[in-house]
């Protein structure tokens, strides 16, 4: 079964809130622990800033074992190999690459028994 | 205390650097700083810290005081003790409204986290703290979601009473970030950080460590840790999004 939540949120610092408390509570749901919803919600927030235009989008697909955040659209630097770097110690997956808009967009993963 | 003696002490001290006059000064006025502290008693910030800081700021007023002036230096003081008391709760307290349940079940999931991490080995899930603590899962989140509405004063401010302000060990020189590409991103980045973040970043982000490894290794608490991140991350973002950084 797959529980998907989806966000479309103002591309305004303020509201990285709402998509950090959904996600807590879908990793709360998958019975993550508590440093890895922290994780969840740090990288989310972190891609969040790379938000290009008005409105960036939030879909988390959550699994038996494993949560899917895909975040976009974003500005071609999103995916520089500074923040790469960030990502990659933050989620089990990380996949940056242009959506069907064309734009770049960003897929995390989190992984129930995730390596961290 | 004839008000007289009061400025004999502020001569002492004003004119003559006797220190000694200005710690009689300070014991003298202290009633007035624990009225005024008093008055800001309740709300959330131990009594005591209140008289701590109105009495920087007293001292503050003694150092500022002008023999010239003709004032009482209680008169003058009473504004420069209000104004740090008041500081204190801008800078150090929760930067919105929440409920002083959720605080106190907050900080009451922030030990019980740490206890539990301990004990388990591992972070808790939201579950197993909700149990510990007797709440349900959703009021849980909640509670851990307004934790991050604290501001303490600066990133070396413990969350809590319970933990240092400065945990051993910190001053180590910390290499590990020399193993970043020269110039990278990230490396521009640390700069920006003081060094406890700067040990913290690499710890989590090259050493690959997890969060309550680090606080293990660096003394303080999990959550403690998360913060520091957290803010790190926003530090050198700050930083990467300088104009002549970027260009």
């Amino acid at each position: 079964m797959t529980d998907v939540v989806s966000l479309t949120l103002p591309t305004e610092p303020g509201w990285t809130g709402v998509a950090e408390l959904v996600l807590a509570g879908l990793g709360a749901r998958l019975d993550l622990p508590y440093d890895r919803i922290d994780e969840l919600q740090l990288a989310t927030s972190a891609v969040l800033a790379d938000a290009s235009g008005a409105e960036v989008r939030v879909e988390a697909s959550a699994t038996d074992d494993r949560v899917d955040v895909r975040v976009g659209p974003l500005a071609a630097d999103a995916g520089d190999p500074g923040r790469r770097r960030v990502l990659d110690a933050l989620a089990d997956g990380v996949e940056l690459g242009q959506g069907e808009d064309g734009a770049m967009w960003a897929v995390l993963t989190f992984a129930r028994g995730g390596a961290r | 205390m004839a008000s007289g003696d009061q400025r004999a002490l502020l001569v002492a001290y004003l004119k003559e650097g006797d220190v000694r006059a200005r710690d009689q000064l300070v014991e003298e006025l202290m009633p007035l700083v624990r009225s005024l502290a008093n008055r800001y008693a309740g709300r959330g910030e131990p009594t005591e810290d209140l008289v701590q800081v109105g009495a920087i700021g007293l001292v503050k007023a003694i150092d500022r005081f002008e023999l010239e002036k003709g004032v009482e230096l209680s008169t003058y003081a009473v504004p420069t003790i209000v104004g740090e008391i008041r500081r204190h709760f801008r800078d150090r307290t929760w930067g919105i409204h929440v409920p002083r349940r959720l605080k106190e079940l907050s900080m009451k999931l922030a030990r019980t986290r740490d206890e539990l991490s301990a004990e388990l080995g591992r972070s808790p899930t939201v579950a197993e703290l909700a149990a510990a603590v007797g709440v349900d899962e959703e009021e849980a989140i909640d509670a851990l979601e307004a934790s991050k509405a604290y501001a303490p004063r600066s990133l070396d401010q413990p969350y809590d009473d319970d933990e240092p302000a400065r945990a051993p060990g910190l001053a180590d020189e910390e290499r590990g970030y020399a193993a970043l590409e020269r110039g990278s991103v990230v490396r521009q980045g640390l700069d920006a950080l003081d060094e406890r973040e700067r040990r913290i970043v690499v710890l989590r982000f090259l050493r690959g460590m997890s969060q309550s490894e680090i606080a293990d290794e660096v003394g303080i608490s999990q959550m403690h840790v998360s913060r520091l991140l957290r803010k790190s991350l926003e530090a050198m973002r700050g930083r990467l999004e300088e104009p002549e950084l970027t260009a």
